[in-house]
């Protein structure tokens, strides 16, 4: 998403997804990404950054085979997860049930997640603009 | 009854018996775990290897750098039409969005 939508940590991602890709690694996510994916582009085009008919090129993107979509969420984790995490909903809690059950490290931007969940012993890597390390 | 796990790209699959898969279960009930956590939990304890599907072959790496790079390219062209955020605005959205997700009811 910050790539695709230019954000202050494209760099960063670009960098990390750059690794990735030389690697061969896998990246799953689950089935709310593209959700997530849709709430900024709905702002771009309600802001007239990004055109209608570039609404598909967006859609592609998210429909690549480098990124696989995990069809086996484990609900009464993610709900136990979200509790542990003093969440009311479980949004984040879906993106760490995953990354537990794949053995896999979860990677985000967001500061206070990733403080929180690895309080709580998630396996959580923070992605960082290189002026705020 | 067969159970299969995928992990990361390591997969497994075992046998269970109806009395065998009910008892996992049970003890998924008892500490929380999700039954597959329960499984792998059981499996790690008991020493038995994991067998490692991974396919790490040259053309399997090649195939999944070559979708990278397809999925690379095309981020990097959905970027070059979407105008960049003015001065601000996209923490105020990511506020916004985080404070719809936390808003209670």
């Amino acid at each position: 998403v910050a790539i695709a939508l230019g954000e202050r940590l494209a760099a960063e991602a670009r960098s990390r997804l750059d690794a990735w890709a030389e690697q061969g690694q896998q990246i799953y996510v689950p089935r709310l990404l593209p959700f997530e994916f849709a709430s900024p582009l709905t702002r771009a085009r309600f802001d007239g950054r990004l055109e209608r008919e570039d609404v598909d090129t967006a859609i592609h993107v998210l429909q690549l085979p480098a990124i696989e979509y995990d069809d086996e969420p484990q609900l009464s984790e993610i709900i136990a997860i979200a509790g542990r995490l003093a969440r009311r909903n479980s949004y984040d809690a879906a993106y760490l049930e995953l990354s537990q059950r794949r053995h896999a490290p979860m990677w985000t931007t967001d500061g206070s997640l990733y403080r929180n969940a690895s309080e709580l012993g998630f396996d959580v890597q923070l992605l960082r603009a290189v002026s705020d390390a | 009854m067969r159970y299969h796990e995928s992990v990361a790209r390591r997969c497994i699959t075992i046998e269970l018996e109806e009395d065998e898969y009910r008892r996992l279960e049970a003890l998924a009930s008892r500490t929380g775990m999700a039954p597959d956590r329960a499984l792998r939990w059981l499996i790690e304890r008991s020493g038995e290897p994991i067998q490692d599907e991974e396919d790490d072959s040259p053309a399997a790496v090649a195939k999944r750098r070559a979708q990278w790079r397809e999925f690379l390219d095309a981020a990097e062209e959905l970027r070059k039409k979407v105008k960049p955020w003015g001065p601000g605005e996209l923490d105020k959205f990511l506020q916004e969005v985080r404070a719809e997700r936390d808003a209670r009811p």
